[in-house]
C-alpha cells in the first residue's frame, strides 16, 4: 500500500500569488494513497527540507512528491533531503507548478485546479516508481590529447602535472601549432617562440605525458571513463629511435622548392640571389628548428624517391640509418578514460584558387592573384626572427621594404554575405600589433587599418590598439574596401572612411588581409568521430553557454581553445586549464557514479527471450552510440536471436530509443511504461474523462 | 518458347539443384482457378508445382521472418512481385533477414487479379540488380490511378470529416490481425496489442480500442509500408487500411524525399539524419 507524501511550495509570491496552496494541500490529502499534504512558503528552505524529513519518518512514507518550481531546479535538492531521511531518493518526484502553471496564468481557481492536477499525476507516477541504485562506472586514468597547439600542451602539461596519465596526438610533425608561427603576441609584445617553446619541451619530457607527433586519431569507441581510441600513426619514414636530429638530411635533401607551411607559403625573393627565395622547405623535414620533437619526417608526396623512385640522399647521408623508405601506417589502440579536443583553427582562404601559389584568397581584394597581398599569418611570419627573412619586412614581389602598408580587418568576418556571420575576435588586436611591430621596424613608413569596429575588449588591450594610433602613427578608417588593383607597382586600395563621409584612395605596397579564423577542414569529421556536436560554422559547441564551456554534450569529451570559437592565446590558455581541472576532477575518483535513468531492454520468458526482435532502430537514433548487440545463444552456443544491449555508461537517459521502439522492447529506468500510464490516466480523472 | 510460368519453374529447379537454397516459397494452384496458395518446394523434381499467373495475390515476403520456417531452412528464395521485393530490402535493412540467405526471384504481374493481366518472369536475380529495376522501371508506376485517387480524395478532406470518415470505418474493425499476420512488416516476437502490462492498447473490439490499435499499426507503418496492399486484402471487413498507409507514405514522401524498399543503402528518416532534412513540422 503506498504511503506518499504531498508537499506543496508556495515559492514566496511565485506561487502562492497565483495557486492556492492551502486548497490545493487540502484536495491532495483526499487524494487515494496520500497520507500526509502539506503546503509552505519555501519547501527548500532547510526548515521546508525538514518538514520533509520529519514526514518521511513519521508517516513511514514510500513517496514523495515536491509540488514546486522546475525538477531542473531543485530536485537534487529534494531526493537528496529524501535520502538523508532514509527514502530512496529516485521516489521523490517533483511536480512542476511554478514554470508549468503559475506562472503563465492569471487566473487562481483556473492555476489552482491545473495545480492540482499536475500533482494528481505525479503522486500516480510516484507509486509506481522503483528504487534505483546510482550506475558505478570504473575510470581509465588516462587522458587523451587531440591536438599539440598551445590549447592541447597547456591541457596535457595540467592534467600530467595532477599525476595522470596523457596521451597528446599532434598530426603535425612537430607539436607548436600556430602560436609557433608567430612573431609577437599582444597586448606585451613578448616573442611567441620564447614563451610557448618551454613548454614544447617541457611536454617532450614529462614522463607522464606520451608524446605522438605525425599521428591522428582513427577511431573513437566507449565511453566517458572507458573510451578505446584508435590512432594512426602515419608513416614518418625516419625511425624516431635512431634520428638524433643532427639535420643533415635536411641539408642534403635535392628537394628544396616545396613552399614552408609553417612559413603559411609565404615566399620572398632572396636578396642575394634575385632568382631564388625565401620560405622553401625541403621534401625531409621538420617544420622548424625549434621542432619538438626535433626529428624530421618525409613529405612523401613531394620526395623524389617516393615520387620517381631514384635518390635516397638522405638514407645515404644519414649517420645512424634512420631514414627508413619502407615504413607503413601504424594503428595503435589506447585504452583513455577522457579526452580534451584541441584542434585549433586554420585561416580562411578566401576565393578562387591561384596557380603556383599555395594559399587561395579573395576576390575583389586580389588575395592569391598578386603576391603582395598576403594574410595576418603570412605576415606574421614576415616579421618573426625565425621567418624566411630573419624578421626583415619584405614584400614578396620583388623583396624590397614597404613603405605604405594597408591592414584589412573583417575580411570574411561578420560578412553576412560572402563570409561568415561571426567575429573572428584576434584580429583587431593582431592588426594593431602588426602596424606597431611594422612600425618599430621600419620607422619612416606609413600603416593604414581599414576596419568596421575597434574590438579591444580585454585587460590592456584597449591601451594597447590606442598606443598603435597614438604612438606609432596608424591610420584607422572606419569602413570597408571596395577593391584592390595594382597600378605602377604599387596597390591601390579603394574604400571609404565613413567617418568624415569621403572616398579614399591610398596608393600601397603591401596589404594584408585578417581573414576569418574558421574551424580545421576535418573538424567536422572528427566531431562525428567522438559524436559530439557541432555549430553551423563547424565549431564544435560546448554543453552549455555560460556555465558548462569547456565540456561537449558527450560526457568525458572536453573542449579547449579555437576548436570550439574564436579566441586569442590567454583565453585559449585559461579554456585549456579549465578543461585539464574537469579532466582532473573526473580522475579524482576510482569509479564514476551516474544517474540510474537510462534506458533498458526487457528480456522474456523462452522462447521469446527478449521483447527485442533485433530491428536496431534504436541503434540509429541513438545520439550516444549507447546500443550495442548482443547475441542470445542456447546452451550449445548457438545463436538464439541478436537483440539490443543498452549500455549505461554511455546512455544519457534521453529516450529516444524507448519512443522509437516498436514493441516496447525499451523502458527508460525512472520514466517506465507503469509510470507513464498511470501519470497519462490520472489527467483529467477529476473530470472523469 | 517457354512460357514464363516455365521460366519461374526452370529458374527454381536451378536454384534447388544448384544447392544455392533449401527452400523456394512460391505460388501453388488453389482449390478454384482463381486462387494461388503458397507452396513451399524443396525439390527440384517438385518445382513444376510452382505456378505464376494473375492470381498470385499473396505478399510471400512475410514468410522470410517466419521463424519456424527458417530453423527448417535456412537458405530461401521467394518468388517475388515487384512490391514483394521492396518488402525484401526493407527486412534486409532492419536486420531481419541476411542478404546472403535469400534469393528473389522476381515476377512482375501488370494487373492483379485481372485474369488477361501479362505475367512476366523479371531477368533479373541479384539484389541490386533487382532494387535499379525497381528505381527504374516500377516506381513510376508503383500506384495505379485508381489508388492515387483515393489518396488524394482523403488528402483533400477537412481534417474533421476525415477523422469521422475512419472512425467509421475504424467501428467495424473486428480485431482478428489478419492485417497483421498478412503484413510482411509485422514480425515482432511480440506485438504491443499484446501487452498488459500497462495495457495500452485496449484488447476488445469497441471504437476506443480499434482506433488506438489501427492507428498505432499505421505509424508503424509510416515509412516502412512497401505498398502491398496484403493487410487491406485480407481484411474481412474491407476496412481500405492501404489508404491511410499510402497516406502516410506520402507525407513521408514530401517530407523526406523518401521511399521504402528501393534502396538498402537508404535508410528510413525516422531513424535517419540528413543535414538538409525538411523541419518545418517542428514547432
Amino acid at each position: 500500500m503506498s504511503r506518499i507524501g504531498v508537499f506543496i511550495c508556495h515559492c514566496g509570491e511565485n506561487i502562492g500569488g497565483v495557486v492556492h496552496c492551502d486548497q490545493m494541500a487540502e484536495a491532495l490529502a483526499e487524494h487515494p494513497g496520500v497520507v500526509v499534504s502539506v503546503d509552505y512558503k519555501y519547501m527548500c528552505s532547510d526548515p521546508g527540507q525538514n518538514l520533509i524529513k520529519e514526514a518521511i519518518e513519521k508517516h513511514k512514507l514510500t513517496g514523495v512528491v515536491v509540488s514546486a518550481c522546475s525538477p531542473r531546479m531543485h530536485e537534487p535538492t529534494f531526493r537528496t533531503a529524501c535520502a538523508e531521511a532514509g527514502l530512496n531518493p529516485f521516489l521523490c518526484e517533483m511536480a512542476n507548478i511554478r514554470e508549468h502553471c503559475s506562472w503563465v496564468h492569471a487566473d487562481r481557481d483556473e492555476a489552482t485546479r491545473k495545480a492540482i492536477e499536475l500533482c494528481r499525476m505525479m503522486v500516480e507516477k510516484v507509486k509506481n516508481n522503483q528504487q534505483l541504485q546510482p550506475i558505478h562506472v570504473p575510470i581509465t586514468k588516462r587522458a587523451l590529447v587531440i591536438g599539440g597547439g598551445i590549447a592541447g600542451i597547456q591541457a596535457a602539461l595540467d592534467i600530467a602535472n595532477a599525476g595522470h596519465e596523457v596521451v597528446l596526438v599532434e598530426r603535425d610533425a612537430s607539436i607548436g601549432g600556430h602560436m609557433l608561427q608567430l612573431s609577437e603576441t599582444f597586448p606585451t609584445l613578448d616573442c611567441s617562440q620564447c614563451i610557448l617553446t618551454p613548454r614544447m619541451v617541457e611536454v617532450a619530457r614529462h614522463p607522464k605525458i606520451t608524446l605522438m607527433t605525425w599521428c591522428e586519431v582513427e577511431k573513437v569507441d566507449g565511453y566517458i571513463g572507458n573510451f578505446e581510441v584508435t590512432v594512426r600513426k602515419k608513416a614518418r619514414s625516419v625511425d624516431m629511435e635512431k634520428c638524433t636530429g643532427c639535420g643533415a638530411c635536411m641539408l642534403k635533401c635535392p628537394s628544396k622548392k616545396i613552399p614552408s607551411e609553417f612559413n603559411a607559403g609565404i615566399l620572398i625573393p632572396d636578396p642575394e640571389n634575385p632568382r631564388k627565395k625565401l620560405g622553401y622547405r625541403t621534401a625531409i623535414y621538420t617544420p622548424c628548428p625549434q621542432s619538438v620533437p626535433n626529428k624530421p619526417v618525409i613529405d612523401r608526396a613531394n620526395c623524389i624517391k617516393f615520387t620517381k623512385g631514384k635518390c635516397g640522399v638522405c638514407a645515404k647521408i644519414c649517420p645512424t640509418g634512420a631514414v627508413d623508405y619502407e615504413q607503413e601506417d601504424e594503428l595503435v589502440v589506447e585504452q583513455i578514460g577522457a579526452i580534451v579536443v584541441a584542434t585549433g583553427y586554420q585561416v580562411w582562404s578566401v576565393a578562387k584558387a591561384a596557380q603556383d601559389y599555395p594559399y587561395i584568397g579573395y576576390g575583389e581584394y586580389g588575395y592569391g592573384t598578386h603576391p603582395d597581398i598576403i594574410d595576418g599569418l603570412q605576415f606574421e611570419r614576415l616579421l618573426s626572427a625565425s621567418g624566411p627573412t630573419g624578421g626583415k619586412v619584405m614584400r614578396p614581389s620583388d623583396g624590397k621594404e614597404p613603405e605604405t602598408v594597408v591592414f584589412l580587418s573583417c575580411v570574411g568576418s561578420r560578412d553576412n554575405e560572402k563570409g561568415f556571420t561571426y567575429c573572428s575576435k584576434i584580429c583587431c588586436m593582431y592588426l594593431a600589433k602588426h602596424a606597431m611591430l611594422y612600425q618599430h621596424k621600419v620607422h619612416h613608413g606609413q600603416t593604414f587599418n581599414f576596419y568596421m569596429d575597434i574590438r579591444a575588449g580585454g585587460k590592456t588591450y584597449d591601451e594597447f590598439s590606442r598606443r598603435t594610433i597614438e604612438d606609432d602613427g596608424c591610420i584607422y578608417l572606419r569602413g570597408r574596401v571596395s577593391r584592390i588593383y595594382p597600378r605602377d607597382g604599387k596597390l591601390v586600395v579603394q574604400g571609404a572612411d565613413t567617418l568624415s563621409n569621403a572616398q579614399v584612395e591610398v596608393e600601397a605596397d603591401l596589404v594584408v588581409l585578417a581573414t576569418a579564423m574558421i574551424p580545421q577542414p576535418d573538424a567536422e569529421e572528427l566531431a562525428q568521430k567522438l559524436r559530439i556536436p557541432y555549430d553551423k560554422d563547424r565549431f564544435l559547441s560546448e554543453a552549455h553557454p555560460k556555465l558548462r564551456p569547456v565540456e561537449s554534450q558527450t560526457a568525458g569529451v572536453y573542449l579547449a581553445g579555437t576548436c570550439q570559437g574564436p579566441r586569442d592565446i590567454p583565453e585559449t590558455v585559461a579554456q585549456a586549464s579549465g578543461a585539464a581541472s574537469k579532466v582532473s576532477a573526473l580522475f579524482s575518483a576510482d569509479e564514476l557514479e551516474r544517474e540510474p535513468m537510462v534506458a533498458e531492454v526487457h528480456r522474456a520468458a523462452p522462447p521469446i527471450f527478449s521483447i527485442c526482435f533485433g530491428c536496431f532502430f534504436c541503434e540509429r537514433v541513438c545520439p550516444y552510440g549507447a546500443i550495442e548487440r548482443e547475441e542470445i545463444t542456447a546452451r550449445d552456443g548457438s545463436v538464439i536471436k541478436t537483440v539490443a544491449k543498452v549500455n549505461e555508461g554511455l546512455c544519457a537517459g534521453c529516450g529516444l530509443c524507448a519512443a522509437s521502439c516498436r514493441a516496447n522492447a525499451i523502458t527508460l529506468k525512472g520514466f517506465n511504461d507503469e509510470q507513464m500510464f498511470a501519470v497519462v490516466n490520472a489527467i483529467g480523472e477529476e473530470e472523469g474523462f | 518458347m517457354s512460357t514464363p510460368e516455365q521460366e519461374l519453374r526452370e529458374r527454381a529447379r536451378e536454384l534447388l539443384e544448384g544447392d544455392e537454397v533449401d527452400v523456394v516459397v512460391g505460388y501453388g494452384q488453389g482449390n478454384r482457378p482463381d486462387r494461388t496458395t503458397p507452396v513451399f518446394v524443396t525439390a527440384a523434381a517438385a518445382a513444376d508445382q510452382l505456378v505464376l499467373n494473375p492470381f498470385c495475390r499473396n505478399d510471400l515476403a512475410a514468410w522470410l521472418t517466419r521463424k519456424d520456417l527458417r530453423a527448417k531452412f535456412p537458405r530461401m528464395a521467394i518468388v517475388a512481385k515487384e512490391p514483394d521485393i521492396r518488402a525484401v530490402v526493407v527486412l534486409i535493412q532492419e536486420t531481419q533477414i541476411d542478404p546472403g540467405a535469400v534469393r528473389v526471384i522476381g515476377v512482375r504481374i501488370d494487373r492483379p487479379g485481372d485474369p488477361d493481366s501479362p505475367c512476366t518472369v523479371l531477368p533479373q536475380t541479384t539484389l541490386d540488380e533487382l532494387q535499379q529495376h525497381l528505381r527504374d522501371d516500377f516506381q513510376p508506376r508503383a500506384l495505379t490511378a485508381e489508388q492515387l485517387g483515393a489518396v488524394e480524395k482523403l488528402e483533400q478532406l477537412p481534417p474533421a470529416e476525415r477523422w469521422a470518415y475512419w472512425r467509421k470505418q475504424f467501428d467495424k474493425c473486428l480485431r482478428c490481425y489478419a492485417c497483421r499476420s498478412g503484413c510482411p512488416m509485422c514480425y515482432c516476437d511480440q506485438c504491443i496489442a499484446q501487452m498488459n502490462q500497462p495495457q495500452w492498447l485496449d484488447t476488445s473490439a469497441h471504437p476506443l480500442g480499434n482506433m488506438a490499435w489501427n492507428i498505432t499499426r499505421a505509424f508503424h507503418l509510416a515509412g516502412r509500408c512497401i505498398n502491398c496492399g496484403e493487410c487491406e486484402r485480407v481484411c474481412p471487413v474491407d476496412i481500405p487500411l492501404m489508404a491511410l498507409n499510402r497516406f502516410l507514405a506520402r507525407q513521408v514522401r514530401d517530407q523526406f524525399d523518401f521511399q521504402a524498399g528501393y534502396d538498402v543503402e537508404e535508410y528510413q528518416p525516422f531513424a535517419s539524419w540528413k543535414p538538409d532534412d525538411n523541419e518545418d513540422f517542428i514547432l
